[in-house]
Parts: structure tokens; C-alpha cells; sequence
């Protein structure tokens, strides 16, 4: 069988020889086994990191790492980049390029170490910075050895350890150690990895992992996360200090008390605040009624501004501030909204996550930072309402897929808990449209659209919507409708907020020459607006099949046809029930109609590889489907 | 950083000189905020109201100074304008030299209870971004902005470059209403003007006017130096916001701004000095700065070996040529495609095997000159960059160096700093107009414009009925240079798998496509050949064929139906689609599309389709000429409907019918 498991791959070597970092090693290219430079575009051939824990606000880590770059494709791991602060300070970088052969040809000066500031668009400001080198080489195979080392002053970050960087990235040797006094401790977690650390103590306590010899791992579609195919190690601290605060992260309660000594007596609000605050919300009753004045409030009067520097990067700044200047970061937002629906009487939660659109994976059998954003959590008695302080359009209590379906760490005085956010379903992301139209001789269409996006199936066109004029919008959509030639003569949309939300939209279109007209036929393709675009390469499978999200969709098309045409051909109905959705499609003609009814439903979850034939057919019948056409015929006389 | 260093011989210093800027910084009333929506934009999110800024020199302590001010006022009509509240300003900042700002005020406007308030920006809230070695950002947000706000910043900065004003936008991502931008100039100064952007200039005066420098030469004492000025203001009225178009060279050609370049420096005591001067001047001098080509007349005697070796076995000065061509290409790699000033001497670029582009293609012309070769080099600006001076050396304007070779009075232009391109052929960004031969006797411009490129691209399909496969066919493109290059880029990035799957989405239905064959991939002089199979089905009782298949033009390049800006396209093009096709076994032909003949105004393009049909045999050509490359706005309606005729025409299908 040729489809190996990465884990039959990994040969662990002796350990005990330990490498230290000044070895020298042979970067002659062909001496790489030839099973490694199999679909490969660069083969790590060596690899030292040790991370030396020296006590709860300090470490050193320093790595040593030779890629050799085999093809164009492999350039970007010849480049090295690292981004640094105040707390974790780059020491030292050398390194050196070496030709095919493994002769040294140059080595790093520092003058060619470009060093710019890592403030994206979008910050105001912040204290993050890049170091990036190049040897601009391009004769290959080469390789490019780094030595660098950082000052950690905090163990509230510690590094992981992923010796596979990449896909078609084959790795020879990694080694990863960690050296703590042997009164301090640290947690590990390894993935992929059967086997225990080898551990030596001297004066103080060495941790050893090892990798060789890992083949590189083909970009398949729908992958599973990194650390479920290839070696992976996660660190953690248990006390640690980071500027003056001290914390310990050895379980989610106590690393959630020390986010709360950040975020603690921060909540005070000017008086003429209060008062409007109570103008606005003492008059209602309904505690859910109060949530979503103050929301509103919220995102009318304040807006994102981010600003990170120095433990400002995990501490919000004062509900005062925000009040003064109206606005803040994540964290001083939802500590600002925290503080309103405090004053109203309402106790929330300041609640940490993981975010951004497919990063849901927390190892949450693992406390530690994992977390990039704040969100607040209101829990009633029933239900939680989810509040989004930094955008100034979502509704109360709807999460994107920006936060949704995750886990989260609640931050009170008590504690930090885990809870997951909220979850939306097939049911829920659901897209409903009809079209309505008129085809004339000439091929033109005239069509009516109206669609409902509901959930996650509107994020985007909300967020879009939300941030362009009408004019954009009118602009976007002349171009963003998959169909060759058409216009938009109007449109409207309509959102209806709600903790589902929905977003209508209404078109007026006219796509001239829509239908092919050629001599006394006229070919129409029905399904107007939506077709599948996907296709899977036909290919042999080496991981599981990781399909993240669900949704529905359901399409009607109705077109009425011009006089004196008979139907020469009409396409067959398909229906495909599978493990990984539902799909049918039904054409008829009746009078002089031609009606089409869609209906689609995405299946999520992981699906082993020996069904992924399955899944290229699926969505290969599904293409041809789509694009099904009934041709007419003119009537004889 | 390269640049003509002015040398001013006396020192001097500061100078008052009054400003007239109107208006007032805070002078906002309640009537202000009325409007909800301008005339000039009714989709606006926000409008600047006025953006009026001022050069003029001072003396400092060693020469001249510029002193930069800007003003301008905002309003912030929705949420998605709140961008515009945080504002960064870009200094430079070396070593010994850097900008300063020397007053910086801003402020928020809100109308509360029909009163103005105002709310200032702190200076704890103004921050400090160092971009990298040379240039830092001071950036700041307004503070309690909302929907209608006005907001206005107002700052004075101060450079020590005295050859350098201040370029000025007319036009910026939101509507401007009023903006106007006045510099006054010393007469021991000359500059010239270069006005980018069709839109007219509303106000264009001249005046003169007087100015005292003072000078403190050691030795010498203080001194007075009176000067006449000339004062220029520049300004437009109500001008759009910037749209961004397709086909179009740059958006930098199209935005609404004036430049300024030194020209002459006339100081009283001393010689006039003619900075910008011809392009003979520019071209002797050029020819002998160590920064550009004064290496590729010396001997270059550490050539010598490498390039013994290389040429060794070449059997014609061309064939030397080539050879030396590729090896630097293939050994050098570049680290900047904007440069026409070296950035080490070429030697050092030899041995570190990494250089930008004027380093690269000045290393190639010194090989070539090395090996009894005539070779020259020739500046040019890239599509992207925008365009150049035709007249005027205005050397800001230029980013790019390739090489002239000369054998046997044929000319090749050769660029070596992209590691696809063959020998002779440039990038399609380098199609942008002219380039300047730099040469000491005749520093002529070479055509380079997107006219006098053709993508010449050929498509021959045929369709057999294979005893064995079936109905069967097979397809061979020959692509256009430009497009044989962007898939060597693609195809070193992707896997050809991947550039499978995606050719595949384009037969639908009854056609499968198979066996793809990719020729000329690896020899970058010639162009790229994809070569595959298709089967068709032949069961069913009628057979529709889109008889163009993947090669037809499915829709419109011009979709948009309104154009602000002329259309420029990178080259002129000929596509020429062929088709001969046996009928299938069993058919009949029920019907078949009509020849047809279409030209473009007149003779700028045409597009002919020719079908017939005799025995079992049907033959197709398409063929689609372009023979410009760049169309004024007031043509883009006829172009685009010239491609809606071509997309009609390439839709119509071929029915065969089964003989029962």
C-alpha cells in the first residue's frame, strides 16, 4: 500500500547523543535518502531548538536549523524572519549558505539583516517589530543554515515544536530539548509523538524529543489540523511572571485569576457615563432588552483602535479611557461594555478566544495562552448572550465564524472556565433564493432574485455591506455574480438582526445574450445563480477528510420562455445522497415555463480517506449537474 | 539613496515668513455639519472639505530648508470613513538628516446640543512607528469621533533637503472639495513641474515676491541675502474620489497630483549649475558614475575566467551572447525589480550572486562588453511605476535598467533579472511607452510601447472518429509570450495536477479532457505548447458541440459599463482558433452557425469567424485581432461591444443529429 500513515515514517534514532549546537554537520546534497526528496521542495536536514528555562520571567531560546531549498517552490523557507518586542528579544542571528556540494559559500553579515516595524495596518501602535534575512540564492539545491537566540522575559509564551513546517517539506533530523531547574516545573503535550521525552539530569533537568527521516506530506484538500498528521510538541508554564504581575497557568482556573489580576478595578466610568447609562436602560425591564440598548450604545459611540504596547498587549485599558478618546482595542472594549452593563446591574463575562476564521483548534486538555482576542459572555439564566465588542454592526448575541463554535475561557474573580461558543447548524446557515424571470428571443434574461442568507451564510455579505456605500455595493455587484454578461438595474438589502440573523437581498437583473442562441435553437442553462465551482483532484488520499462548516442552501428558478419554442432536450433529475450532504436538482417544463429546484446540504466532520473517492464524485456529478442546459427548438411553420 | 545633492555654499538661517492660511484651525460653526450628504457624491463616506498645503524655503544653519505645511479638514459622514481619523505622516529619517514637524495639532469636531464641540488630540496619543533604517511614521487617531464628525489636522514639517518640494494629490479615496497647494521659490532655484492626471487645474497663478536669507559664514559674520520669489499656487475644485479600473497601466498615471524636479541651481558668486539638464549631459555623466555604468568600461579583468569557461563553446558572437545571457540569469538572483542605480560595484554582485535589477542587467553589459561584445544600457519605466518623461532626464520617474545588445546592426533588448525570461524578450511591464538608450553620442529613446507588442496566440483542435477510442480529439495552443511567461510563474508555484484540475473545469457535460502535455516550459525563448486529448459520448439522439470549446471567449474583458480612464492594455493580440472536425459516426449535421466578419473601427481590430462544412468534414476558424493596445475612454463602448458581438458569436453551437 503506498498511502503510508506519517507515523510509519518516523524511525527514531538513538537519543543520548546529544547534539549541542556547534556540531558540524555535511549539507552535501546527496547524501539525503532518496525516499525524503520524493515531492519535496526542501528537506530540513538539521534541526536543534532548546529552550532553557532559567526561572519564572526569564529563558533563553535558541535554535539552530539547515534547510536545504531543492526547487523554486522551496525559496520561502530560505528566508528567515522573526518578529520580536520588548519581552522577547532577539540576541543574536548568524548564519550561513551552503551550495550543493555542502561547501560554505556566505555567511550573514549583520548590516544585510533588514529590520522593520511589524505594526500592521490597522494598529495604531504597537511595539512588535521583524528581523528578515535572504541570501537571494537561487542555484539549486542549497542550503541555508540559521543559528539565532531570544531572550524570553516571561514564560507566559512558550515556543512549540513542529519540526514539519509545511507540506512537501521532508524533515531529516529535529531535535527539540528543554532545560529547567529541577525546581521548576513545566507541562508538555505531544502529538503524533509514541514515545516519552528522554530525561537527564545534571545540575539541572534536560528534556529530549526527537525526530528522522519524515517524508514530505502532500496539500491535500481538506486536511486535518497539523498536530493530528504530524509531529507536534505543545509547552506550558506553571508560575511565571510577565512585567510585574505573577501567574500560574498549571490549570484554566489559575491562568484565568491571573487575566483577571490584569483586567481587575478597571470598570470605573465618568459620572455624566452613569447617568446616560441609566436614562437609557432603567426604564426597561427585560434584562435582554438592556443588553441590546447598551450594545447599540456600545457600537455607537465607540470604535476599534488597536494599541499594544508593553503589557497593554494583555491588559485593557481603563473604561475611563475608552470614555475620554471612545475608542479601544478588543480588550478595552469589552471591559468598557463589561463596565456598562455593570453600571445597569448586568454582571458579564470578560472572555478570552481563539479567533479568526479556521482557528477553532484549542488544546484545551492543555492550559495556556492559546488566546488572540476578547469577547464578552453575558450568562442568564437560560441561555448566554455572546457580545462582539469590536464590531459596530453585528447584532446582540451572534457570533460570526470569526468566534463561533470554539472553546472559550471565561475570566472571573473565582477563575477562568472553559465553555464553547455557540455552535451554528445546517438548519441554521441556511441561503434560500428564487428567481423569477422572463427569457426573450434574443437570449436576454430579465430575473427577479430575491435570497435570504441566514447565519454564518451572511457574514460575509453582511460585513461587506456594512463597510461600502451604496454605490460599491451596486459596483460589487456588476462584477461578483458568476455569469458572463449581465447588468444589476437595482437592488436592496434588508437585514433583520436577531441571534439568527438574516440578510435579504433583492436583484433586479438583465444578462443579455444569456441563453445561446444559435439558428432556430435556444440552449438555456437553468440554474442561474448557483453552481458548485468545486473540483477535487482524482487522487490517491493520505489523510482524513476534515470538512469544518454546514450549511444549507435551497434555489427555485422559474423562467418563462418566448412564444413558438418546443423543448428538444431536458436534462435528467439528479439526486445524490451521501455521507457528506444531500444534493438534488429537478428540472421541468410546463406551459411555457422551464423551472429548476435546487437543494444542497453541506454535511461538517471528519470522514476517513478511503472516502475521499466518494467525495470527488459527489462534487464532480454535482459540477456537471449544475451546469445542465435544455435546449429549445423553434416550432416548425 | 541617490539623489542630485545641492551644494550651497553659504550658510544660512532662519528666516519669518508669513504664511496666509485660510482658514483658521478650530473655526467650525453649527451650519457646518448641515449637509448629510454632498452634491459632489451622494455615496459618500466622507468629504474633505478643503486640504490646503504650502512649501517655502527658510535658511538654517548651513543652507536651505523646506518648510512643508498642510491643513485640511474632514467630514466624516458614516462609520466606514472612520479610517480617516487616523493619520500617519512619514518622515525621513538617516543618519545625520531627518524631516521634523515642527506644530502638529488635530482635532475632533461634534455637534452636541447645537453646540460645536471640540474635542483636541492629545500629544501622549501621537506615536512613533519606526518604519525601517531610513523612514519613521508619526500616527495618531482623533479621539470620540462618530458618524458626522468633522475633524481636522493641521502640521508644519520641516526638511533639510532643499531639492526636494513636497509632491501635492489633488485627489485622494474620498471626494475633495477644495484643495490648493502654494510654493514659493527662490530664484537661485529652478524647478520643473510635471502635472500627472487628465483632470485641469482650476487655479494655476503666478506672483512674485521677495525673501531675505540670512547666512553666518565662519570667518565672515553674519549676512543678509535678498531674493526674488516666485510664488505658485496650484489648485482643483470639487474632484472625485479615485476609482480604481481594469485595464489600466496605473492608477499613478490617472490620480490628480503635481511633482516637482529640481532643474537649475543659481546661486549670485557662483556658476549656474544645470541640474536637470539633456539627456546628452545626463548620459556622459551616467556613463561614468560608479553608481551606474563607469564599471562596464574598465576591463573587468575578474570576468575574464568565468567567462572563457561559459563561452567556450559558443560558435557565433549570438551564440556568445546567449550564453553569457543565460548564465547570469541563471546565477544571479534579483532582489529588486525598482532600482537604476547599483547598489554595490558589479563585481561584488558577481561574487555575492544577488543584485537588483540595474545591478544585474549592468553586470550582463559588462560581460558582454568583456567578450568583444557591443552591449549599452537603457533606462526605462516599468508599467506600475508609471509613465516617464519623454523630454526631460527626469530620473525619479525612471526604475529600470535592461541591456541593448548590438550584433551585426540588429538590435536585442535583454533582461536578465527574471529567471524565466529568454533571451530577447522583456517583461510585459517593461512595455510602458519609451525607454533612453544611455549612449555618449546619441542617447536616442527606444520604442517600447504596448503597440509595437503583438501576444500572437494559435489554438488547432480536430476530431476524428477513432475506430478504437471512439469520437476523439486532440488540442494544441501555442500561447502568446506574455502568457507562456505568467504560467512559468504559475507552474513554478503550483503543481501541474493543480493547473490539470483547473483546465478541466472548462469541459463540462459530455467532453472529458485527458493527457496534458506541457512543451517549452524549460526554453524561455520560445513559447509555451499545452497539448491534451478529448473524448466525447456520442449516445444520445442530438449532439450540442460549443465548438470553440475552453478557447471561446465566455465572457465580456470589458464588463463594466462606464470607463473614467483610457483603456491600456499590455500589447496588441491575434488569437486564432482552428477547428477541423470529422462528424461523428452516425450523425448528421442539423444545424451550424453562420460565418461572420466584424472590424474595429475600421481597422484598429477585427474578428472573423469562417465555418463550412463539405462531406464529413467541418472546419472552424476564429480569429480575434486587436491591433492597438491602448483605446481612449470615449472608445471603450465600441470595444466592449465589439467582445459582446465576439462572446455571442463564440457561444453558437454546432447540433448533429443520429441518422435513424
Amino acid at each position: 500500500m503506498k498511502s503510508l500513515s506519517i507515523l510509519s515514517f518516523l524511525v527514531f534514532g538513538l537519543v543520548g547523543n546529544a547534539f549541542a549546537g556547534g556540531n558540524d554537520n555535511n549539507y552535501d546534497v546527496s547524501l539525503i535518502n532518496a525516499t525524503l526528496l520524493k515531492d519535496a521542495n526542501a528537506v530540513k536536514r538539521y534541526e536543534y531548538v532548546r529552550y532553557e528555562i532559567n526561572n519564572p520571567g526569564s529563558a533563553v531560546y535558541y535554535y539552530k536549523k539547515a534547510v536545504t531549498i531543492l526547487n523554486e517552490k522551496g525559496d520561502r523557507y530560505a528566508v528567515w524572519g522573526e518578529g520580536y518586542d520588548k519581552i522577547n528579544s532577539i540576541r543574536s542571528v548568524d548564519a550561513v549558505l551552503y551550495d550543493a556540494n555542502g561547501k560554505k559559500i556566505k555567511f550573514l553579515k549583520n548590516a544585510d539583516i533588514a529590520d522593520v516595524s511589524g505594526t500592521s495596518e490597522g494598529t495604531l501602535a504597537d511595539d512588535v517589530r521583524y528581523k528578515f534575512h535572504s541570501f537571494h540564492y537561487k542555484v539549486y539545491p542549497y542550503t541555508v543554515e540559521y543559528e539565532v537566540e531570544f531572550k524570553f522575559h516571561t514564560l507566559m509564551f512558550m515556543p512549540g515544536w513542529m519540526p514539519v513546517e509545511d507540506n512537501n517539506y521532508a524533515v531529516e533530523k529535529s531535535i527539540m530539548e528543554v532545560i529547567a531547574p529541577k525546581d521548576y516545573t513545566f507541562r508538555y503535550k505531544a502529538f503524533q509523538y509514541d514515545k516519552q521525552p528522554v530525561i537527564t539530569e545534571g545540575k539541572e533537568k534536560t528534556y529530549h524529543w526527537e525526530v528522522n527521516n519524515i517524508a514530505g506530506m502532500p496539500d491535500e484538500y481538506a486536511s486535518p489540523e497539523w498536530q493530528r498528521i504530524t509531529p507536534t510538541l505543545v509547552l506550558g508554564a506553571t508560575n511565571f511572571e510577565i512585567d510585574k504581575y505573577k501567574g500560574d497557568m498549571s490549570n484554566w482556573n489559575d491562568f484565568g485569576k491571573f487575566i483577571y489580576s490584569l483586567k481587575e478595578s478597571r470598570d470605573l466610568l465618568p459620572d455624566e457615563i452613569k447617568k446616560e447609562i441609566h436614562e437609557l436602560t432603567d426604564g426597561e425591564t427585560d434584562v435582554k432588552k438592556k443588553i441590546e440598548i447598551l450594545y447599540k450604545y456600545l457600537q455607537q459611540n465607540t470604535r476599534y483602535i488597536s494599541i499594544q504596547l508593553g503589557i497593554g498587549g494583555w491588559q485593557p485599558f481603563d473604561a475611563s479611557y475608552v470614555s475620554a478618546k471612545k475608542y479601544g482595542d478588543c480588550k478595552a472594549l469589552t471591559n468598557f461594555m463589561y463596565s456598562l452593563l455593570k453600571e445597569a446591574g448586568i454582571k458579564s463575562v470578560y472572555t478570552l478566544i481563539k479567533a479568526g476564521r479556521n482557528k477553532k483548534s484549542l488544546v484545551q486538555d492543555f492550559p495556556s495562552q492559546q488566546f488572540n482576542h476578547v469577547i464578552l459572555s453575558v450568562p442568564l439564566a437560560k441561555d448566554t448572550v455572546w457580545l462582539e465588542c469590536t464590531s459596530n454592526s453585528l447584532p446582540a448575541g451572534y457570533l460570526s465564524n470569526f468566534t463561533a463554535d470554539r472553546y472559550a475561557l471565561m475570566i472571573t474573580e473565582e477563575g477562568g472556565k472553559l465553555v464553547r461558543s455557540p455552535n451554528y447548524k445546517l438548519k441554521d446557515n441556511v441561503q434560500s433564493r428564487h428567481i423569477k424571470a422572463t427569457l426573450d428571443e434574443s437570449g436576454k434574461l430579465m430575473a427577479d432574485v430575491a435570497t435570504d442568507y441566514k447565519a454564518l451564510q451572511q457574514d460575509e455579505l453582511f460585513s461587506y455591506i456594512n463597510a461600502h456605500t451604496k454605490k460599491e455595493q451596486l459596483d460589487h455587484l456588476k462584477e461578483a455574480i458568476d455569469l458572463p454578461n449581465y447588468d444589476i438595474t437595482s437592488f436592496d438589502y434588508k437585514s433583520t438582526p436577531s441571534r439568527l440573523p438574516v440578510l435579504s437581498e433583492t436583484l433586479k437583473m438583465v444578462a443579455e445574450n444569456y441563453a445561446q442562441v444559435s439558428g432556430k435553437r435556444i440552449f438555456i442553462l437553468p440554474n442561474i445563480m448557483n453552481k458548485t465551482s468545486l473540483q477535487l483532484k482524482d487522487e490517491e488520499r493520505q489523510y482524513d477528510i476534515d470538512l469544518p462548516y454546514e450549511f444549507s442552501d435551497i434555489d427555485s428558478v422559474e423562467i418563462a420562455l418566448p412564444n413558438g419554442y418546443v423543448t428538444e432536450s431536458l436534462p435528467q433529475p439528479a439526486t445524490i445522497n451521501s455521507k457528506f450532504g444531500a444534493y438534488k436538482i429537478d428540472y421541468k417544463v410546463v406551459g411555457n415555463k422551464v423551472t429548476m429546484i435546487r437543494s444542497f446540504e453541506k454535511k461538517s466532520g471528519r470522514f476517513p480517506k478511503a472516502d475521499y473517492k466518494e467525495l470527488v464524485k459527489f462534487y464532480s456529478d454535482m459540477y456537471k449537474a449544475d451546469r445542465a442546459k435544455v435546449v429549445l427548438v423553434k416550432k416548425e411553420g | 539613496m541617490k539623489g542630485i545633492v545641492v551644494c550651497i555654499l553659504i550658510g544660512l538661517y532662519s528666516v519669518s515668513f508669513a504664511q496666509k492660511m485660510e482658514p483658521r484651525f478650530g473655526d467650525i460653526k453649527p451650519e457646518d455639519f448641515k449637509p448629510t450628504v454632498y452634491s459632489i457624491d451622494s455615496s459618500a463616506n466622507a468629504v474633505v472639505l478643503f486640504d490646503i498645503g504650502s512649501s517655502y524655503y527658510e535658511s538654517i544653519q548651513g543652507g536651505l530648508s523646506v518648510v512643508f505645511k498642510r491643513h485640511k479638514r474632514i467630514r466624516i459622514l458614516n462609520k466606514n470613513a472612520f479610517d480617516m481619523a487616523t493619520i500617519g505622516i512619514r518622515l525621513y529619517s538617516g543618519r545625520n538628516t531627518e524631516e521634523r514637524i515642527e506644530v502638529l495639532q488635530a482635532a475632533t469636531y461634534n455637534l452636541e446640543g447645537g453646540q460645536v464641540k471640540t474635542y483636541k488630540l492629545d500629544k501622549s496619543s501621537i506615536f512613533k512607528d519606526q518604519i525601517n533604517k531610513y523612514y519613521i511614521v508619526k500616527k495618531f487617531t482623533l479621539p470620540n469621533l462618530k458618524e458626522g464628525s468633522i475633524i481636522e489636522f493641521d502640521y508644519s514639517l520641516n526638511s533639510p533637503f532643499p531639492n526636494y518640494i513636497h509632491p501635492w494629490s489633488f485627489q485622494g479615496n474620498a471626494p475633495v472639495l477644495r484643495s490648493e497647494y502654494e510654493v514659493t521659490i527662490p530664484n537661485i532655484l529652478d524647478f520643473i513641474f510635471n502635472k500627472i492626471g487628465d483632470r485641469p487645474l482650476d487655479i494655476n497663478d503666478v506672483k512674485s515676491g521677495n525673501q531675505t536669507f540670512y547666512s553666518n559664514t565662519p570667518g565672515s559674520g553674519p549676512s543678509t541675502f535678498p531674493t526674488t520669489t516666485v510664488i505658485h499656487k496650484f489648485g482643483m475644485k470639487n474632484v472625485p474620489a479615485i476609482k480604481e479600473e481594469k485595464f489600466t497601466t496605473t492608477l499613478e498615471n490617472h490620480i490628480s497630483r503635481i511633482d516637482f524636479q529640481l532643474s537649475k541651481i543659481d546661486f549670485p558668486g557662483s556658476p549656474s549649475q544645470d541640474v536637470m539638464r539633456n539627456w546628452y549631459a545626463v548620459s556622459k555623466d551616467l556613463l561614468k558614475d560608479e553608481d551606474f555604468a563607469a564599471d562596464i568600461s574598465r576591463n573587468n579583468g575578474w570576468l575574464q575566467d568565468e567567462m572563457k569557461i561559459i563561452t567556450a563553446t559558443a560558435s557565433s558572437p549570438l551564440h556568445k551572447a546567449k550564453k553569457i545571457f543565460a548564465y547570469i540569469r541563471d546565477n544571479i538572483s534579483c532582489t529588486n525589480h525598482s532600482s537604476i542605480y547599483l547598489s554595490n560595484p558589479i563585481k561584488k554582485i558577481f561574487q555575492n550572486k544577488n543584485g537588483n535589477v540595474a545591478d544585474i542587467n549592468m553586470l550582463l553589459t559588462a560581460a558582454l562588453i568583456n567578450q568583444g561584445l557591443q552591449a549599452e544600457p537603457v533606462l526605462l519605466s516599468t508599467r506600475d511605476n508609471g509613465r516617464a518623461n519623454d523630454i526631460y532626464p527626469v530620473m525619479s520617474l525612471l526604475n529600470y535598467v535592461i541591456c541593448c545588445l548590438k550584433i551585426d546592426n540588429k538590435e536585442y533588448y535583454l533582461d536578465a533579472s527574471h529567471n524565466k525570461l529568454g533571451f530577447g524578450k522583456l517583461d510585459e511591464e517593461c512595455y510602458n511607452g519609451s525607454a533612453r538608450l544611455i549612449n555618449q553620442d546619441l542617447p536616442r529613446l527606444i520604442d517600447l510601447s504596448a503597440d509595437s507588442v503583438m501576444e500572437y496566440k494559435v489554438t488547432n483542435v480536430f476530431f476524428i472518429n477513432d475506430a478504437k477510442e471512439g469520437y476523439t480529439g486532440s488540442v494544441t495552443t501555442r500561447l502568446g509570450d506574455f502568457e507562456s511567461n505568467h504560467l512559468r510563474e504559475k507552474l513554478a508555484k503550483e503543481s501541474k495536477a493543480d493547473y490539470l484540475k483547473e483546465l478541466k473545469k472548462d469541459y463540462v457535460g459530455e467532453i472529458k479532457m485527458s493527457d496534458l502535455e506541457i512543451d517549452s516550459l524549460k526554453s524561455f525563448e520560445d513559447p509555451v505548447t499545452l497539448k491534451y486529448n478529448l473524448t466525447m459520448d456520442t449516445k444520445d439522439d442530438m449532439l450540442y458541440v460549443d465548438p470553440i470549446f475552453a478557447e471561446a471567449y465566455k465572457e465580456n474583458p470589458f464588463k463594466a459599463a462606464e470607463r473614467n480612464y483610457p483603456v491600456e492594455m499590455p500589447s496588441t493580440m491575434n488569437e486564432v482558433y482552428i477547428l477541423r472536425m470529422e462528424i461523428p459516426e452516425g450523425y448528421k449535421v442539423d444545424e451550424m452557425p453562420k460565418s461572420a466578419r466584424v472590424n474595429l473601427n475600421e481597422n484598429e481590430g477585427s474578428f472573423e469567424y469562417m465555418i463550412s462544412k463539405s462531406d464529413n468534414i467541418i472546419q472552424l476558424r476564429s480569429t480575434v485581432k486587436l491591433k492597438k493596445a491602448n483605446f481612449l475612454t470615449e472608445d471603450y463602448q465600441t470595444l466592449r461591444d465589439f467582445f459582446a458581438y465576439i462572446v455571442k458569436k463564440h457561444s453558437e453551437q454546432i447540433v448533429f443529429k443520429k441518422i435513424k
